[in-house]
């Protein structure tokens, strides 16, 4: 019984087309699906126009960042496809505009969590691999560019070019941590696999933290450049964000074309079974240790921008709480979906800030400051109640939607 | 040679903690497989727990100083309570409802917990830790050059003490039998008559009550509670688990002195800073070598 179950999911893994239409016509008959992607449509224009127009000076920040969830709620859960994204993107580009430093600080956040989200989304959502160390990429990624070009350790780097000329070694020195990380770990699964990759991350910091001669330690490095594009130094939050959101672009469009791939129906068929795949002939060792190189690959990325943004980095930067965050943003938002990595960033990162001086005056209850204080108390409720209610997340990706339909829906399919 | 028993009686005092720690680890991950990532802040709120019962005792009379193992005995017992309370409240709104949900969901929710515990205690503290009255007089018994605190021998008996309760529970009670065979295979266990869910409120309990003393204990002995003490030691507790075979009692016992002796020595020959990284080497290692522990029985597959 067992063994023919996996057998099944393995063949639907593998053979994505009749079970993609299936998924697809089941979201469309649930009403609040087809609802919600009929109210994206026609209310996204006068929303944007709204949030986009009027603005964070009129409205506040707080109600501009609901604005802004709900269209992209809307855009994210619709399957408008291209119109959707073109829409989303102008609208990031024009928003920041609008906002002050910190409203710019905020988005810049969003983004670079967004960006790591869709980087590990690789390996948690695609492969199913489980991986709580996902801060060592990040880590590696900004601590390269911060030793390459940061003055107090000599440089000599021309610091104009340095930047583009690091983030691709950035990419290819974390691709092969993460590689190092992957063949070790290769034959453990699911919660061994976290808690070692949890150590992992760990050991990366403490080291960092310790090798004072290589890393300056606990103290980290001071006045990293920023980086140029041509003769214009991105100096701001805005240059830099628009670099994170290029990213998250490219990002996204590498991840989403992967995992259509022979590649990415090898993550499926090895995330689903991993025995079974393997006797298929998938070749599990190349499919996962590549999983680890490309989610690393994305993360060390980020780290450089981080990096470069900060202009100085210390070691307790890289704690196990970023890998937490970008776990609960992956999960929160739906796993193996990068429109549900994007909205878990807002979300995840967003929120927590722009309610940072929100107050409760209710009665006898007076809590000043809510998000400030808090804000972590809050994610923590936050974390729980969404696996509770939506264990699949919030837009979580078709294939993985269908697994949480009811059983007989999906048998007969196996049995013709 | 002095130094080798100094380091080797460090090592079991701290060793002692994490296999009073790792226990409710191995218990609940042996029922539910799952990793309950809020143990830890049971251990933080014990010794909370703790450092309020003492402080009031300090504070409203001199039972401290007259009947110090009376007020001993309270604080330990209101920090199991404290902890049995909110480990069964979290097993109901948190873990229970996800018991059929894929396996990242209630891991998740655990992660949700631990952060919302620490956090709650941070906001009731103000970020301060909280010094625990002396109880114990600071100084130490010394033979040759090896110095022994007081609450250092408490520590070491009460943990020896503990395991044994614990051991004989579990293998001469209904109740332990229950667990065993909830563990075993739960479907099959639930039709020999046995309540499932009852089964696994009382592993959470006893668990949470090992974890919710050990807390007492250790506050005691660093003399300070802050919210984030649970974290390191609860992640040590879990590699101290998973070296001795996860889902073994006896294994957990023997891995949380393993990793706490091995830690003392190592400090020795890398330094202090690093023993934090010797530990997860040893998980790393013992995982890749010998992945059912180092004292566990071999299954051809782990999930």
């Amino acid at each position: 019984m067992k063994g023919s179950g996996s057998l099944s999911s393995l063949r639907a893994a593998l053979d994505p087309g009749r079970y993609w239409s299936r998924a697809g016509e089941q979201l469309q008959t649930t009403t609040s699906g087809a609802a919600v992607a009929r109210f994206g449509q026609y209310a996204v224009l006068p929303l944007l126009a709204i949030a986009g127009g009027l603005g964070p000076s009129y409205f506040g920040i707080r109600w501009t960042f609901a604005i802004l969830v709900i269209v992209m709620y809307a855009l994210l859960r619709s399957r408008s496809g291209l119109f959707g994204m073109v829409v989303l993107g102008a609208m990031l580009v024009y928003l920041p505009h609008q906002m002050d430093t910190f409203e710019r600080g905020i988005m810049f956040d969003i983004a670079l969590y967004a960006l790591l989200g869709i980087g590990l989304n690789v390996v948690v959502g695609y492969a199913g691999l489980l991986d709580l160390g996902y801060v060592a990429f990040f880590a590696s990624g900004a601590y390269l560019y911060a030793l390459i070009s940061a003055p107090q350790f000599g440089g000599g780097f021309d610091v104009g070019t340095s930047f583009w000329i690091v983030l691709p070694m950035a990419m290819v020195l974390a691709a092969l941590v993460g590689i190092a990380l992957g063949v070790p770990v290769l034959r453990l699964r699911g919660d061994y696999l976290a808690i070692v990759t949890l150590g992992f991350g760990e050991i990366i910091r403490i080291m960092i933290n310790n090798q004072d001669g290589v890393t300056n330690g606990p103290v980290g490095v001071f006045a990293i450049p920023k980086p140029h594009f041509g003769s214009t130094e991105l100096s701001g939050p805005v240059e830099l964000y628009f670099v994170v959101l290029a990213g998250c672009f490219v990002a996204a469009f590498a991840a989403e074309r992967i995992r259509d791939s022979r590649v990415g129906r090898a993550w499926e068929a090895i995330r689903e079974d991993e025995d079974v795949a393997s006797s298929m002939g998938v070749n599990t060792t190349a499919y996962k240790l590549m999983a680890f190189a490309i989610g690393a690959a994305i993360g060390g990325g980020g780290g450089v921008i981080y990096s470069a943004k900060q202009s100085a980095v210390f070691p307790s930067d890289f704690n196990l709480d970023v890998s937490i965050n970008v776990l609960a943003l992956v999960i929160i938002g739906g796993m193996g979906n990068v429109r549900g990595v994007i909205l878990g960033a807002m979300l995840l990162i967003g929120l927590p800030e722009v309610l940072r001086d929100f107050s409760i005056n209710i009665a006898f209850i007076h809590l000043d400051n809510l998000g400030a204080d808090y804000r972590l108390v809050i994610f923590g409720a936050a974390l729980v109640a969404v696996m509770i209610l939506r264990p699949e997340g919030l837009l979580p990706a078709r294939r993985r939607q269908a697994q949480f339909e009811p059983a007989d829906v999906l048998e007969p399919e196996v049995a013709t | 040679m002095q130094e080798w028993i100094q380091l080797l009686i460090d090592g079991i005092t701290i060793g002692g903690v994490y296999a009073v720690i790792a226990l409710g680890y191995t218990l609940v991950y042996g029922v539910l497989r799952m990793i309950n990532f809020a143990h830890g802040e049971l251990f933080m709120m014990g010794a909370f727990t703790g450092y309020y019962t003492l402080n009031g005792f300090e504070k409203h009379s001199s039972l401290n100083d007259s009947v110090p193992v009376l007020t001993i005995a309270i604080a330990i017992v209101l920090g199991m309570v404290v902890a049995v309370t909110l480990a069964l409240v979290m097993e109901r709104i948190a873990y229970r409802p996800l018991r059929r949900a894929p396996r990242l969901a209630p891991l998740i929710s655990a992660i949700g917990v631990s952060i919302l515990l620490r956090n709650i205690m941070l906001r009731a503290t103000n970020a301060q830790g909280k010094v625990y009255p002396k109880v114990f007089p600071r100084t130490a018994v010394e033979i040759g050059e090896i110095r022994l605190l007081y609450v250092q021998i408490f520590l070491i008996v009460l943990s020896f003490v503990f395991l044994g309760l614990l051991y004989l529970f579990i293998q001469r009670t209904k109740a332990g039998v229950a667990i065993r065979a909830v563990a075993e295979d739960r479907d099959t266990a639930s039709l020999m008559g046995i309540n499932v869910d009852r089964t696994i409120m009382t592993t959470f309990a006893v668990g949470a009550a090992l974890a919710g003393a050990a807390g007492v204990v250790y506050g005691m002995f660093v003399t300070t509670a802050t919210s984030g003490m649970g974290f390191i030691p609860g992640i040590k507790a879990f590699t101290a688990a998973v070296l001795g075979g996860i889902g073994s009692v006896p294994g957990a016992m023997a891995g949380g002195y393993f990793l706490g002796i091995s830690e003392a020595i190592s400090t020795k020959f890398f330094g202090a800073q690093y023993k934090d990284v010797v530990a997860f080497v040893l998980l790393v290692a013992v995982l890749i070598f010998r992945p059912w522990g180092l004292f566990g029985k071999r299954e051809d597959k782990r999930a």
